[in-house]
């Protein structure tokens, strides 16, 4: 079965989006962004931030990392402490913020490219199973691995297949 | 005197970061209210006077396109409304501003960047 990744240039985009994003607003640096076809469309990582699109295709962007990760994320985000974080819903405001940066980052590439796309509001999952309808022939699921010193991040890109 | 600064992002964590970006941008004369949605924000613009409105695009129950439709049909001179937002497309752009926004914002943003756009609107 054949699944699909995002187009060199698409992919090159989410890298440089992720760096930017990460630098400006959580001031974090990568210190290695990798890229690869995304081998599972089904998760239970601590924490899931899913954004879900439609447009010249469907799909969902899916960001994946532990939990520490994602209140590190939120705390930089608002340049404290993550043990100064209230409740977790606190973490997966920021986190969610981040999803969605990401994905309107990739939106405005997709779109450049000649396609339509619309997205919906983030949403994070905590603790949770996610599973996603790109697990067919003709879907395509491609994510970039943000290694950073703190953690890793992962930001995947779903597609569903087309019948 | 104060400038009165509504900002309307369906993130408390955006909003927080957008109220420190402009202290960090050297503007210390805001005061700040905040809306979750372009709902809560028709809310705030009909009970309050605003200087200057930071509106995302991408939120729930009313977009932030829907809103400043709204807000320039509501006012009959409307304060100026700048978009915050990580939506870039120029067609995005121009109904923006078409539907009445005076200065468009991408995310992500550094504090340079919020004095040059926004700046102007809150001297």
């Amino acid at each position: 079965m054949t699944i699909q990744t995002l187009e060199p240039h698409l992919i090159d985009s989410l890298r440089q989006s992720a760096r930017e994003i990460l630098e400006t607003m959580v001031f974090l640096t990568p210190t290695a962004i990798d890229a690869a076809v995304d081998e599972h469309s089904t998760f239970d990582d601590e924490v899931i931030g899913l954004l879900g699109f439609t447009g010249t295709r469907s799909g969902t962007f899916v960001v994946r990392t532990k939990e520490d990760m994602a209140k590190t994320v939120a705390a930089k985000m608002l340049m404290m402490e993550s043990s100064e974080l209230g409740s977790f819903a606190e973490a997966a405001d920021g986190f969610g913020e981040l999803v969605n940066m990401l994905a309107g980052n990739f939106k405005n590439a997709w779109v450049a490219a000649g396609n339509q796309m619309e997205l919906s509001v983030p949403n994070v999952i905590h603790n949770g199973e996610v599973s996603l309808k790109s697990n067919d022939a003709g879907a395509l699921r491609s994510r970039v691995r943000v290694a950073l010193d703190c953690g890793q991040i992962d930001i995947g890109v779903h597609f569903e297949p087309q019948y | 005197m104060g400038k009165n600064v509504l900002i309307v992002d369906d993130s408390a964590t955006m909003r927080k970061i957008i109220m420190r970006g402009i202290r960090q941008a050297g503007i210390e004369n805001a005061d700040f209210k905040e809306a979750g949605d372009g709902v809560e924000g028709m809310k705030a613009v009909e009970g309050a006077k605003f200087d200057l409105i930071l509106s995302d695009v991408n939120m729930p129950n009313m977009n932030g396109l829907d809103f400043v439709k709204a807000v320039s049909a509501k006012l009959g001179t409307p304060p100026p409304i700048v978009m915050i937002t990580t939506e870039g497309s120029e067609e995005v752009v121009k109904e923006a501003m078409s539907r009445g926004a005076k200065g468009y914002l991408k995310k992500p943003f550094t504090p340079e960047k919020i004095q040059e756009i926004i700046g102007p609107f809150l001297k």
